[in-house]
Order: C-alpha cells, then structure tokens, then sequence
C-alpha cells in the first residue's frame, strides 16, 4: 500500500500555528488595560509608555539605557528591568 | 487537503505575520513579544508531541485513528516543537534589553535573565532535541535504546513546564495559566492509564504464566 502524503497538511498545520503564534504575539505586545480602557494599566506596559504618558521614565528606551549604565548583573537590575518591560 | 488551500494559508499567515511583525516592531520590543510567544507556541507542541506519543504507547487511540497517523502527528509535532524552540531561543539574540549571546542560549545556567530557571529551558531543549533526533536514529542505536532515550522526553516536558512557570512573564496571565494546568494534567492522566495499562497486562502474563506451568 502507498504511503500517504502528509506534506500539504503538515504545510498547513506549520503556518496556522505560526499565525496563532504571531497573533499571540501581537496579544502579549498589546496594553494589558485596553480592555477595560485602563489608563494606568496600559501606561505601565512598554508598548504604549513611550506614546501616552507625560513621564520621560516609562519610556522603554530610557529605562533601559538606564538600567544598562547600572548594575546590570545584579538581581535589583534584573528585577528592574523585568517591570520596566511591563512583563 | 489540497496544495492550493495550503498555499492559501501559508499566504494568509505571511500577511498577518507581516503586518503583527510591522505592529510589534513598532512597540520596539518585537523580539522579546516574538520570543515569548514562539515560546508558549513551543510548549504547546511538545505537550502534544508527549500526549500523541502516550496515545501510541497506551493504544489509547487505537479504536479512533491508525497507529500510522498518531505516529506521524507525534512525529511531525516533535519536529514542529524544535522549530518553534529555535525562534523562542534565536529570537533573544536579537533582543535589545537583554543581551543573550550564543553561548547563553546552548550552555545550560549561563543566561543573562534568571540564570537557573532558563537553564531549565536550556536542558529540556537539548533533550527535546536528542528524542525527535532519535527518530532518525532508531536504525542505528537500536529499538530497546531508542526506547530508553523516548522516555527522556517526559523530562523535557516537566523542565519545560518549570522552565515556562518560573522564567516567562506571562503565567499570571488566564489563558496562558490555563495551558500550563492543562498540559500537565492531560499528560498526567495519559501516563496514569499507560502505567495502569502496562501493570495489568504484566499482571496478565504472570497469571497466564503461572497457570502454563501448573
């Protein structure tokens, strides 16, 4: 008997899966507030600092450039670095 | 499924990945938001790898689908968790905030960001990679020790589920903590019935045993 070809479907399966996971992606970088429109929510989360609030910190870039000129070896600059990234 | 509705997917999901791609990178933070993403993604697809392997071991599935077919989706997800593995890992190279460098992502306790707990990703990653490298090996190395490596691949799952619970940022998060109770309870149960299943049929052969030789 014939093997079956599987490619078209195992095809398939690789781009759904990479499209749920693109789209995962785009979940995770959206603010985690916008649901409720959470102002403080999504001004915590780096995807949006940089656009919407008035405070030079929260900015992603500033943060961690900051961070980089601090210890960045030590867990206080990795726990830093960990919030400013909004998680 | 024929190559036209493939093409069509693989078009669809080129165009979201582009415009999601245009969106993230917009965020600045493209390759982290990707890197975890891939990694759940990843996860997700050694759970199912481990779950159809369980369902060929325990002929769970026996009465549903053909042994061939389970073998091939259990095959073809181990290839696909590996794929996805190389994006979550390769991608953190090109992140901004910390650097990994190549030696970080292959040696296991080295990374930049929760040293021990991504060395738990580092160490079920090679053993994920040493069971799928397994099928293409079993000719050489042998069916008793292809069997003894396969096992390898419920320690990938188990330091992949501590890896994802303690290292990603995203546990809290419904869906994602969802995914991590499902996996291991599924995967749980499988082997529950797979164990129960090999200790009745033992139980058979020494009863069958015992009454050959009376």
């Amino acid at each position: 008997m014939a093997k079956r070809d599987y490619t078209n479907t195992k095809l398939a399966i690789t781009g759904a899966i990479a499209g749920i996971t693109m789209l995962t992606a785009g979940w995770l970088a959206a603010p985690s507030g916008s649901s409720t429109g959470s102002v403080a929510a999504a001004s915590s989360d780096p995807s949006v600092a940089g656009s919407s609030t008035s405070s030079p910190t929260a900015t992603p870039a500033t943060t961690a450039s900051s961070t980089k000129t601090t210890k960045s070896t030590t867990s206080a600059a990795t726990s830093t670095k960990k919030s400013s990234r909004g998680s | 499924m024929n190559r036209y509705s493939s093409l069509i997917i693989v078009g669809i999901v080129a165009a979201m990945t582009g415009g999601l791609a245009l969106r993230l990178n917009s965020t600045g933070h493209a390759a982290w938001y990707i890197s975890r993403a891939s990694g759940l993604a990843a996860f997700a697809l050694l759970t199912g790898s481990v779950i159809f392997g369980l369902l060929i071991s325990s002929k769970a599935a026996d009465n549903s689908m053909s042994r061939l077919t389970v073998f091939t989706v259990h095959q073809f997800l181990s290839v696909l968790s590996l794929a996805f593995l190389a994006v979550h890992a390769g991608s953190l190279l090109f992140d901004g905030f910390f650097h990994f460098t190549v030696f970080d992502l292959f040696l296991p306790f080295a990374a930049p960001y929760k040293p021990f707990m991504v060395g738990l990703g580092v160490i079920s990653a090679w053993l994920a990679a040493a069971v799928t490298g397994s099928f293409w090996a079993r000719k050489y190395i042998g069916q008793k020790a292809w069997r003894k490596l396969h096992f390898a691949s419920f320690g990938a799952f188990v330091l992949s589920w501590f890896h994802g619970i303690t290292a990603g940022t995203d546990t809290s998060r419904l869906p994602v903590t969802m995914l991590y109770a499902v996996s291991m309870t599924t995967v749980m149960a499988l082997l529950a019935y797979r164990i129960s299943r090999a200790r009745a049929k033992s139980a058979k052969a020494t009863r069958v045993g015992v009454r050959v030789a009376a």
